[in-house]
């Protein structure tokens, strides 16, 4: 977690800003047998949390950086081959090199204090919504899948742990759709109709 | 009458503490030196968490004992094993972990890791009761303060012991220290801390080297 801090305190309080890092292992799975194109919008690639707090002062957490990372390297462990494009120009992809194409947005972002809570902790729940589309552009299914992080608040510097909560969100969604994907009925279905595995698919 | 003050605080800032230790089977469990013991904490509950310098003391505790070539902590575990030991996935019965051990690749890493115990930990330490003033005055001559304030700790902390060779709980040892802490002040405060934290820590880690007949080799 890199922290900068705007050190110039004034009267308005300051701007404290955490660059959230990718603390996310490769997973230990068996890659389900079909390729992907990966697709990030922008609001996802630069996706950052911010919150003006009574004090004047104003929390930054810069998310978008390393959700990429996380889901890069997950996906490469999860699909037999995953490719990142650069938007949803259909036109230009090579239709032989991927099956579908999964994209990924930021649904909500929510940090509970322990004023709020009574505990110990600060938590983070974050939802990501994750799409799939056929090659010809056509809308498959989505899914949302919710992580949720804590982390116990330290006098020093107490909204670091903020970040430190968020980073366990990350890893949460991560664990999350590296078990229960390839569980979902839709990518069953691709994986039935690619392989015509009649006996598993009916 | 102040040096009998200072003779009952000083004798009162203590702790005690209450060991307890179930065996599941009555067949002893001995660390080979070839196998790793792990110690990971149970995340799953929000109100107990252990606290990070807890289960950072009790592997610091059995990694110093030249007995026990490899402590693996939480962190290097869950990392290695990753996404199976995570709060969301991590096993809470035999059943559970005896599928987990059949997942694809599990089996072999924690054969290549050489892990055969997993030491889960539950409980924190708590601040139960406080009381006493101080006041502090800043004059001519420096700061100074008088009083007394005290508070009460209590560190109630429980390992469950599971054999991933057995794939089953083999045991639990609890600890529980409670201790009361004092602040006195005459010109200077001076703090007579009950460590009731450190104690469970180290009177665990006696526990778990017992549990495993480290202490006999």
């Amino acid at each position: 977690m890199l922290i900068v801090l705007c050190l110039s305190a004034s009267l308005w309080g300051c701007t404290m800003t955490f660059q959230i890092e990718n603390t996310v292992p490769i997973p230990l799975i068996e890659p389900l047998p079909i390729s992907v194109y990966i697709y990030y919008p922008t609001s996802f690639r630069e996706y950052e949390y911010r919150e003006e707090r009574s004090d004047g002062s104003v929390l930054v957490n810069q998310i978008g950086e390393a959700q990429q990372d996380v889901f890069d390297q997950l996906f490469v462990s999860l699909f037999r081959s995953a490719e990142r494009i650069a938007d949803l120009n259909i036109e230009p992809l090579d239709k032989n090199s991927a099956d579908i194409i999964v994209t990924m947005a930021v649904e909500d972002y929510v940090i509970t204090k322990p004023r709020d809570s009574g505990l110990d902790f600060y938590e983070v729940t974050i939802r990501y919504r994750l799409t799939l589309y056929n090659l010809q552009g056509e809308f498959i299914s989505a899914w949302s899948a919710n992580g949720y992080g804590r982390h116990r608040k330290t006098n020093f510097m107490p909204l670091a742990a903020t970040a430190e909560a968020t980073e366990e969100a990350i890893r949460d969604v991560a664990t999350l759709i590296a078990i229960e994907l390839g569980n979902t009925p839709e990518i069953k279905s691709i994986i039935c109709r690619k392989y015509k595995i009649k006996t598993e698919c009916g | 009458m102040i040096s009998t003050v200072w003779v009952l605080v000083i004798t009162t800032a203590c702790s005690t503490a209450t060991i307890e230790q179930v065996r599941h089977r009555v067949v002893p469990h001995v660390l080979n030196n070839d196998e790793a013991l792990v110690i990971i904490t149970n995340e799953k509950s929000s109100s107990d968490e252990t606290e990070v310098s807890f289960s950072d003391c009790l592997y610091d505790e059995l990694k110093d004992d030249s007995s026990i070539l490899t402590v693996y902590s939480g962190g290097q575990f869950r990392d290695e094993l990753y996404p199976w030991f995570e709060p969301r996935t991590a096993p809470t019965s035999h059943h559970a972990l005896t599928k987990l051990m059949h997942q694809p690749g599990v089996r072999d890493k924690i054969t290549k890791m050489k892990v055969r115990y997993v030491v889960w930990l539950n409980g924190d330490t708590d601040q139960v009761d406080q009381g006493g003033s101080m006041t502090c005055t800043v004059t001519p001559f420096g700061i100074g303060c008088f009083g007394l304030s005290w508070w009460d700790k209590e560190s109630i902390y429980e390992a469950s012991i599971w054999d991933l060779k057995l794939t089953q709980s083999v045991g639990k040892i609890s600890a529980e220290v409670s201790g009361t802490s004092y602040l006195p002040a005459l010109v200077l405060p001076i703090p007579l801390i009950a460590r009731t934290q450190n104690t469970a820590c180290e009177a665990l880690a006696a526990q778990v080297k017992e549990f495993m007949g480290i202490s006999l080799r």
